[in-house]
């Protein structure tokens, strides 16, 4: 360094350099497409930057429009809508970044930006069915092997390498390095898609994946592209994509059959994880265990009941209570043929009391019963009778019997014969007996 | 029961259930025939012979899957 040079500036005073000569430009009028527009800021600042909306050219600067400014201007501005802003340039020392303090803004007549030329490709993709979800693919459970087009040593490219080695060793991952910016990138993304579907067979390819890390709208272009979309649209493999961050949306993410936010999230969505697996495995066998366990119990829990319900309509009770009525049955049939004896009986003892009162011979045996002792009675009054008369003739008899005669010394002689009145009566050596009034004496007359 | 009645022992658990839970309404709903009843009765029993069996046999068969389970689960932490 040799005295002639001027001493070096200090980074600061040489942004305080350029900040002086941009603030000496004084006010400027730009047309500008408005670009990474997010809408206000909290802080009621807008952010974004303006493009060139010509076809072809690539141009772009941040610009602000401060709460105060953005307050007057009188409406919000749309991605893609081209403007006129008036404003001065500043530049911000720290990040070393000259910017647009926009002033004014009004929307610019009949300017076709890249984002309406984008969403009238959009449309008329999507009106041919590009993006119908009806086209989409299932991605394979696991696959053997997958395409991964990407950019060479590219952040996305490491991203899905780590993923992939611990979600799933097992599969392989086959690189094919594109171009993922620039203005020959569309052409070569959709001829490498169409080369790795086209071959899909033999390389044993189940799948197909996309991706480049974050970048501006301008750097992502080659993914609106409408070869790329018609490439991925004509991919018989499934395809996802991931390009750029969460909030970059591509054609391609619509067209493809499954898109991530990241190359990470992509790849992820890809191979199932080895460990989660098993895991979710291993609950699904105990949730087997456990859903059979209680289907057999809430089985056996129903066969219970069933058996409760058949033991309490045991036919023993239809039994005993047959049994019970045969019971009755028999009681009644034993007192109803009872009654029917005993009414036979009682009719029997009626009739044999009627018959017995009725009966003839007891009523002539009841007329006869007095019959004897009045005979008897009869016969003792005849008898007293005659022994009256009897002991009177008796008397009389006495008196006019021999045996007077006999008492006065009188005596009969009876012979063989008979009384003897005649001697001549008398045998001889006849023996004889002489009645005497006090006895009898034999005698033998002496016949002469 | 004018119609043959299938064997029991041919039936599927569902079609031995169903056959037994019949079989429970109607000595639920009323008064059969004493014959008629014993015979429903050994039906039951048959048809709950054959339920039970077939629990166990699934119960047996679900042990042994566990016992598999648990033995390859084993192998594999291993």
């Amino acid at each position: 360094m040799d005295d002639a040079t001027p001493r070096p500036l200090e980074v600061e005073d040489a942004c305080s350099d350029v900040k002086a000569h941009l603030k000496g430009r004084g006010p400027i009028t730009v047309r500008g497409e408005m670009t990474n527009w997010r809408g206000p800021h909290t802080s009621g600042h807008w952010y974004f930057a303006l493009s060139d909306p010509r076809p072809g050219k690539k141009a772009m600067v941040d610009a602000k429009a401060w709460r105060s400014t953005a307050g007057r201007i009188g409406f919000v501005p749309e991605p893609g809508d081209v403007v006129i802003v008036s404003g001065t340039w500043d530049f911000y020392a720290p990040t070393g970044r000259a910017s647009l303090i926009v002033d004014r803004m009004k929307r610019a007549e009949g300017g076709e930006s890249l984002l309406l030329r984008l969403a009238q490709l959009r449309e008329r993709l999507q009106k041919e069915g590009l993006f119908d979800p009806d086209q989409k693919q299932e991605l394979p459970f696991f696959p053997r092997r997958i395409a991964v087009l990407t950019a060479e040593g590219s952040a996305a490219l490491t991203d899905v390498q780590r993923t992939a080695a611990l979600r799933c060793p097992a599969t392989e991952l086959l690189l094919h390095h594109i171009p993922v910016q620039g203005d020959d990138a569309a052409p070569r993304i959709a001829e490498a898609i169409a080369a790795v579907d086209a071959d899909s067979e033999r390389l044993g390819i189940e799948a197909i994946l996309v991706t480049r890390g974050g970048g501006s709208m301008e750097d992502l272009w080659c993914f609106n592209d409408e070869a790329v979309v018609r490439a991925v649209a004509k991919c018989q493999l499934p395809v996802v994509s991931a390009i750029g961050h969460e909030r970059d949306e591509s054609l391609i993410d619509l067209v493809a059959d499954v898109r991530a936010s990241t190359p990470t999230q992509a790849i992820m969505k890809l191979l199932p994880d080895r460990e989660e697996e098993l895991e979710m495995l291993a609950e699904r066998a105990a949730r087997l265990q456990s859903v059979a366990h209680r289907s057999i119990e809430r089985r056996r829990l129903v066969l219970q009941r069933l058996e409760r319900a058949v033991q309490a309509h045991h036919p023993q009770r239809a039994l005993a209570a047959q049994q019970e009525k045969l019971v009755q049955l028999r009681t009644r049939l034993r007192q109803h043929a009872m009654s029917e004896v005993t009414s036979r009986q009682s009719r029997l003892e009626t009739v044999m009391t009627r018959l017995r009162h009725a009966r003839p011979l007891d009523k002539a045996q009841t007329k006869l019963a007095p019959l004897p002792l009045r005979l008897r009675r009869a016969a003792q009054v005849a008898q007293d009778r005659r022994r009256k008369q009897w002991t009177s003739l008796e008397a009389q008899l006495r008196v006019l019997s021999h045996r007077r005669t006999l008492e006065r010394g009188f005596a009969l002689v009876h012979g063989a014969d008979g009384l003897v009145r005649d001697p001549s009566q008398i045998k001889p050596d006849e023996r004889l007996r002489l009645e005497l009034a006090d006895g009898d004496l034999t005698v033998r007359p002496e016949v002469d | 029961m004018a119609k043959a009645l299938p064997d029991p022992e041919e039936l599927t658990y569902e079609e031995a259930l169903e056959a037994l839970e019949a079989i429970v309404q109607r000595a639920e709903s009323g008064e059969l025939p004493l014959e008629e009843a014993m015979a429903e009765h050994a039906r039951g029993e048959a048809l709950l012979k054959r339920c039970r069996a077939l629990l166990d046999g699934a119960e047996t068969q679900l042990r042994s899957f566990d016992q598999s389970t648990t033995d390859a689960s084993d192998e594999d932490s291993a």
